[in-house]
């Protein structure tokens, strides 16, 4: 409990007041003390003289009755004024007292201070306890001709007086240190009632309370100060605001990158990543405040990471993260004032790259072998002729065997021409075609095939809308191949169906066989260029493995899209050709 | 003599770190290897087993070195004997690594007699496993350590059923006998790795709560 202003306040504020009526106190005390003394030796001083007229007359020729007249006056002065009243000669005798019948028994008074004084300055004065009547008296002594008069009053008066005017102004005094607290509390409630307002205010904005202001402001400076805070907690505001709109720009920006980033401070926290970064690590906790080798788990990474962190060097490695993909992750140092502030680490995905790489491998490797095969035969071919020139009957086979593979080696090139200019994507142009002719000229064109093997064709189509807009060339490619495939890849005496058939919004075309089928594990890869299920039998059947490709390349230039179901007793292609 | 410094601590632990992503990148190779026939590979994981066993004295030298010179008390302690411990667990995981390249060697690749399912997923859960556990020392929480323990029985069972499969197509075909037999290895060494796993979800426990749940 921090202490507080306002106690301070009131403990001051009541310390001064109570100084201050003990002054008062002490001076008012003196003042009237004072004030009463010299009002009672005046009137003393006054009845002194009086005494002193009517001792003096006791002095004429009647001495005696005089003198006896005299103390009777004196007496009638004592009593009245509750005064004792004393005649003293200068020697110091006492010649009359009005409390003492006999003043013989009195000592000398020569040297009373009041005695003393008035002797030598016609009046004295003296405060003293008297013995004679045990209380505090006010002496006061008058010089007269032959005699010293003197005057004796108790004080119990004045002191009586005195502590009652004490009590009173103790009294007002307390009544108005009470007065004062009341009031300072009140004043001090009022100023630090503003100052802890702020006081809490400020406490709730550094606990994260942004919204909240102070309501209303006082006229004065904690005014100022409380809307100077207001101020202060506006900018902070706008400031905090715009470093969340900033954070989210590059939350946003980092998580719309394909790429795996993450960024890894000096202590190897992460402090920010992507949730493509937590995909390719395939982690399920919130990777952002933990060590990155905590997350990444991948040795040859980490130990990249750690060199960077350490010698600030880029590095640039691949790596086979879970899942068995393969990304090149480049970790790059940042630095302030060259000291490596930490690493940023991109992860760029290059599976699909590394596919495409072995498969141009795998192609350049085919296609060198399909080229050469060919010619190598031709070779032995004209070799053998060469050798056997008279021979004619030798001579004609061979010719015929050299120009078969002649024609091999032909269609070869021409698929992977075809195939090229696909390739290259070039804008065909939009033609309205008419599948049913296109299917039934493919056929035709196919025809002398089956009745080599025996195959018998069979077609259903659908008599709505065949009108399509496509392109002839391309459309006759998807056909031509796929009645090609369910020939070649048939039975002796087997069957092809073709039939169309229309749903909501797509023409299917489906060309279905009773053929041999395709393996469940080769189906996804026969549209891929080569590819063979069985090499040995497709040498039989002189296919090259471009077909499906070709297929697959012109379906995508048409928009179209191809579907393979197979079994062992037959397989059957779709094409869904989409009509708006 | 100086008590044990923050930086110290993290740096054991990532050495800790690396052996457990070493052991858990041997299951994963050493399994790919027996599923897909890499032989080179298989080959590979037994020479690179002593990287493994390289690091593990690194390690162990550096708990002891740790233990005599800066005398770590209560939490510190009990979490350089964990790393002490849990480092010839780690050690032992790679050297079961090493026995499945060596059935993938003998087996001269992928067995026939039945697509490998079980196998992959036993290595899946055990390498789920290990990252769990070692979650459990750097986050100081018993929970992930805890579900260990419990996947555990998973693997055990998994091996189980392996057993009893691989038995019946011994008793069907003889001739593949010493096919399914090379399996049955993979499959103990696996389920070896599991429990090894579990001493190290045991071994968090002990450090972050400070009892001993071994042998209860
Ligand atoms: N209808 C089908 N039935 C069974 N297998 C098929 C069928 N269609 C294709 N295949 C398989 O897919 C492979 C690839 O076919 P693709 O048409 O691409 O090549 P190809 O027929 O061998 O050669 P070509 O380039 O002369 O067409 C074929 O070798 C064959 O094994
Ligand atoms: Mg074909």
């Amino acid at each position: 409990m921090p202490k507080k202003i306002s106690n301070k306040i009131i403990i001051y504020f009541s310390m001064l007041i109570v100084i201050l009526i003990f002054f008062l106190l002490f001076f008012i005390n003196n003042l009237v003390r004072e004030m009463y003394f010299n009002m009672l030796s005046r009137e003393m001083k006054r009845d002194l003289k009086l005494v002193e007229s009517y001792y003096a007359a006791g002095t004429g020729e009647n001495r005696r009755t005089d003198q006896l007249i005299a103390k009777n006056k004196i007496d009638r002065i004592a009593e009245i004024t509750e005064m004792r009243i004393t005649i003293i000669d200068y020697s110091g005798i006492v010649v009359y007292d009005s409390n003492v019948e006999d003043v013989s028994t009195l000592d000398n008074h020569r040297y009373r201070k009041e005695v003393n004084e008035a002797i030598s300055v016609l009046y004295g004065e003296s405060i003293r306890y008297s013995n004679t009547l045990k209380i505090n008296m006010l002496y006061i002594a008058k010089k007269g001709e032959h005699f010293i008069f003197r005057a004796a009053k108790p004080l119990y008066e004045i002191n009586n007086k005195l502590s009652n005017l004490k009590r009173t102004i103790l009294l007002s005094g307390i009544i108005i240190i009470i007065i004062s607290i009341i009031i300072i509390m009140v004043i001090s409630k009022k100023i630090s009632g503003p100052i802890r307002e702020a006081v809490i205010f400020s406490q709730n904005f550094a606990m994260g309370d942004y919204s909240s202001r102070i309501m209303n402001y006082d006229d004065n400076e904690i005014g100022i100060l409380q809307k100077s805070l207001n101020d202060m907690a506006d900018i902070i505001n706008e400031k905090i605001n715009n470093l969340i709109i900033e954070q989210k720009k590059l939350k946003v920006t980092i998580e719309s990158i394909q790429e795996g980033i993450a960024v890894i401070g000096n202590s190897g926290k992460i402090l920010i990543c992507n949730s493509a970064f937590g995909n390719m690590l395939n982690i399920n906790t919130e990777p952002v405040d933990k060590i990155y080798y905590e997350i990444i788990w991948n040795s040859s990474l980490n130990e990249k990471i750690k060199y960077t962190l350490s010698t600030g060097k880029r590095i640039t490695l691949e790596v086979a993260l879970s899942g068995g993909n393969v990304y090149t992750a480049v970790i790059n140092p940042f630095r302030e004032e060259d000291n490596i502030r930490g690493i940023l680490l991109v992860l760029h995905d290059i599976t699909e790259q590394k596919k495409i790489d072995q498969i141009k491998t795998e192609l350049i490797g085919n296609m060198s072998h399909e080229l050469k095969t060919p010619v190598a035969i031709l070779m032995g071919y004209l070799e053998t002729m060469r050798e056997h020139l008279n021979d004619k009957k030798m001579m004609e086979n061979l010719i015929e065997k050299a120009l078969a593979n002649i024609e091999r080696q032909n269609s070869l090139i021409d698929d992977i021409l075809k195939l090229n200019k696909l390739e290259e994507d070039i804008r065909f142009l939009s033609e309205t075609i008419d599948i049913e002719e296109i299917l039934l000229n493919c056929i035709e064109i196919l025809m002398p095939k089956c009745e080599k093997k025996n195959i018998n064709i069979e077609t259903a189509f659908i008599k709505a809308d065949r009108n399509i807009q496509g392109n002839r060339f391309l459309a006759e490619e998807v056909f031509f191949n796929l009645v090609d495939n369910a020939i070649n890849y048939n039975i002796n005496k087997g069957s092809v169906f073709i039939r169309t058939v229309i749903t909501d919004n797509s023409l299917i075309v489906k060309i279905k066989d009773t053929g041999i089928g395709i393996p469940a594990d080769s189906i996804d890869r026969i549209f891929e260029r080569f590819y063979r299920v069985d090499k040995s039998r497709s040498r039989q059947t002189g296919g090259t493995g471009l077909g499906l490709s070709i297929v697959k390349h012109a379906a995508e230039l048409l928009g179209w899209s191809v579907n393979v179901l197979s079994n062992n007793s037959g397989t059957e292609f779709q094409v869904i050709i989409k009509i708006s | 003599m100086s008590i044990l410094t923050e930086h110290e601590l993290k740096e054991l632990s990532s050495q800790i770190y690396k052996m457990a992503e070493l052991s858990s990148e041997a299951i994963v190779k050493s399994v790919d290897s027996l599923k897909n026939s890499k032989i080179d590979l298989a080959r590979e994981i037994i020479e690179n087993d002593n990287i493994i066993d390289s690091l593990e004295v690194e390690i162990d030298n550096e708990c002891i070195k740790l233990l005599v010179t800066r005398q770590p008390a209560a939490v510190h302690l009990r979490l350089v004997l964990s790393y002490l411990k849990i480092n010839t667990d780690l050690e032992r995981i790679a050297d079961l690594c090493t026995n499945i390249a060596k059935e993938t060697i003998r087996l001269k690749g992928r067995p026939t007699l039945k697509p490998l399912v079980d196998i992959p997923r036993m290595a899946e859960i055990s390498i789920e496993m290990l990252k769990k556990a070692l979650r459990a020392f750097s986050e100081k929480n018993e929970k992930p350590a805890e579900e260990v323990i419990e996947m555990d029985n998973a693997i055990d069972e998994l091996n189980l059923q392996i057993y009893r499969e691989l038995f019946s197509y011994m008793a069907e075909n003889p001739a593949k006998i010493s096919e399914a037999l090379g399996l049955i290895m993979v499959s103990k060494a696996l389920e070896r790795i599991g429990d090894h796993v579990t001493n190290i979800a045991e071994r968090a426990i002990y450090y972050i709560k400070g009892i001993d749940i071994r042998h209860e």
